[in-house]
């Protein structure tokens, strides 16, 4: 049992939607997250990516289908323990200090680690007595962290964790975070949509568009899928024949000369094309830029609950 | 338990500040009283005395408006109960901390000013006869009735923040509700209890029908009053006032009725003071038990 409970992975979705007053904000959403990865959820705002984060933090429920966390529902009470959640507006309580907080923490979660939190707190040289209220966004946000990592979670949900940090801090928080996640095998989840901050630190991307999740799984099976390949461009434009056995997810014309985003089927070679390998940003930036591109899900990355075979 | 503490703490200090200033207040105020009325005229503490039964009988309502209605609201409103929801502790736990601490504060601090105003109260009753004591002031603000009001109030407040997730417009809804209650409360007193019916026979001339004083003495007066007719009928002093045509018509009204002269009178007597407030209690703690059910149900609810 507790086998099958680790093989579902830390999250998994089937039939995944929710929908809200003013519309579905996640639809048919199915996908797998293996545990201990550092995965990026990368989308244009209002893709959905909240939307997921807040599900499996078991703070909404679907209104389809079902997200496991670690085997068992996102609701369930159980999976609290097992998961920590940054909310995008990084809610504490401003009159609380930096201690009442990381108290709150400790008050709040059996497995609290004070060690790590106030580690992490130490990070931006905050004083322990200083009111939440009167600290910078950032700040706030790596206390917002703190309590997080501290509840010592086997998987990190942080939504938008970065997009308030100067660089400087960013960098260090990320080296913070990364090393924490190696050393007790925690799995992360940071959604984003700056794509470069995470360049380099994850290992798994999750990209959702129109509350759909278009990529998903290891960062380098994707990048190892694609190809970047440069031509002259076709006399009418569209797409050229050359490429028409492949997957085109996006084309662009330069003057005379077409660049298109391809997952090859079979060779790319001997056809007059300059063929290179996409760097991650390429590929997101490709799929971002067509929005009809199909999606791709590597092996590991498909759900594989009983409700999606059947 | 502790995080609850910590983030109303302010708030708890404030409440005890209220309740020594208003305790403080009332032992000094009883304190010239009990010396004015050896020496002066009744009427000077009449006043204090009815204005402090005032600010408790508004009491209730500060407390939903001020302590229950944000309670739940500005977490709510302000998301930090995403904060609380995603830590280990559950939710419902979390819930009856946020309900318990704020509870026993609340009971405790209206039950010393209870206590105490009942006090002043027992010791102002003979020289105050016409404050009849089944009114709002003082039965909302004395003995048993007074202390059991505040819980309710608290938890429609916390109730009222819990499905409105917005502070101000719970805070509305919570002095609108608590005002309703206690004004239905006021409406229902007399009927908690079956008056008691007194009657007067006609002096030694026949003429007037002449009441006891003693009779009314403590007495909750005006359940009703009227002539008893031979048969023993009541017939209300008002039954016949729509009668046109002068005191003649008015007669032969009362007449027809077959009126005596015998007067009845109905009126809670003061031993109807206590049942009255332990009844009234009673109402109020079973919407307070009522109320913090519909949370529990509610913050189970919203996780299923």
């Amino acid at each position: 049992m507790t086998e099958e409970i680790d093989a579902s992975g830390a999250l998994e979705a089937s039939g995944l939607g929710k929908k809200y007053r003013r519309g579905w904000a996640l639809r048919d959403v199915a996908f797998r997250l293996p545990a201990g990865r550092i995965c990026a959820l990368v989308g244009p705002n209002g893709s959905g990516k909240s939307t997921l984060l807040s599900l499996a933090a078991g703070l909404l429920t679907p209104t389809t289908g079902t997200l496991r966390v670690f085997g068992r529902p996102s609701a369930d009470p159980g999976t609290r323990e097992r998961i920590a959640f940054v909310a995008q507006d990084k809610p504490l309580y401003p009159r609380f200090t930096v201690a009442d907080t990381l108290r709150l923490g400790r008050e709040l979660n059996p497995r609290w680690d004070q060690k790590t939190a106030e580690r992490v707190v130490a990070e931006v040289e905050v004083p322990l007595s200083a009111r939440v209220g009167s600290l910078s966004g950032g700040q706030r946000t790596c206390v917002a962290l703190a309590v997080a990592l501290g509840k010592r979670a086997d998987l990190l949900l942080l939504d938008e964790p970065m997009s308030d940090q100067d660089p400087l801090r960013r960098h260090r928080m990320m080296g913070a975070l990364m090393a924490e996640a190696a050393e007790r095998g925690t799995g992360v989840v940071i959604s984003t949509h700056v794509l470069a901050e995470l360049d380099g630190v994850c290992d798994y991307l999750l990209l959702m568009g129109g509350g759909r999740i278009r990529l998903a799984g290891e960062a380098d099976a994707i990048q190892a899928a694609h190809r970047l390949v440069t031509g002259p461009s076709g006399t009418g434009g569209g797409t050229p024949e050359a490429l028409a056995r492949h997957t085109v997810v996006e084309t662009r014309t330069t003057g005379r000369q077409l660049t298109a985003l391809i997952r090859p089927d079979g060779t790319t070679d001997g056809e007059g094309w300059i063929v290179t390998e996409p760097s991650l940003e390429d590929v997101l930036l490709g799929y971002l830029r067509a929005p009809d591109a199909p999606p791709l899900f590597t092996a590991g990355a498909r759900a594989t609950g009983t409700e999606v075979e059947a | 338990m502790w995080l609850v503490a910590r983030q109303h703490r302010a708030a708890l200090w404030a409440g005890l500040a209220v309740v020594v200033a208003i305790a403080a207040y009332i032992v000094w105020q009883r304190a010239e009283m009990m010396g004015y009325f050896r020496a002066h005229d009744r009427d000077t503490y009449r006043t204090p005395l009815l204005n402090t039964g005032r600010l408790l009988i508004a009491l209730p309502a500060l407390i939903g408006v001020f302590i229950g209605a944000p309670l739940f609201a500005r977490e709510l409103e302000t998301g930090t109960h995403r904060l609380v929801w995603t830590q280990s502790v559950g939710r419902t736990r979390w819930l009856i901390a946020k309900l318990a601490l704020p509870l026993v504060a609340v009971t405790a601090g209206t039950a010393v000013l209870a206590a105490l105003y009942t006090w002043w109260w027992r010791a102002a009753r003979g020289q105050f006869q016409d404050i009849a004591w089944g009114t709002a002031v003082p039965f909302d603000a004395t003995g048993p009735a007074a202390v059991a009001l505040a819980p309710p109030a608290f938890l429609l407040g916390a109730a009222a923040g819990l499905l409105l997730r917005r502070t101000v417009p719970a805070m509305v809804v919570t002095l609108g509700a608590t005002a309703g209650i206690q004004y239905g409360l006021d409406a229902l007193r007399p009927h908690l209890m079956t008056p008691r019916t007194v009657v007067s026979e006609p002096d030694a001339s026949g003429e007037f029908a002449v009441t006891h004083f003693q009779v009314y003495f403590n007495s909750w007066r005006g359940m009703g009053n009227g002539y008893l007719s031979r048969s023993g009928e009541k017939i209300p002093f008002d039954r016949c006032a729509s009668v046109t045509g002068g005191e003649d018509a008015w007669q032969r009204c009362l007449d027809r009725l077959g009126a005596t002269r015998r007067v009845y009178e109905e009126l809670h007597p003061a031993s109807h003071y206590w049942p009255m407030q332990w009844m009234q209690a009673g109402i109020c703690l079973a919407v307070a038990v009522a109320l913090a059910a519909f949370c529990l149900w509610w913050i189970g609810r919203r996780r299923a």
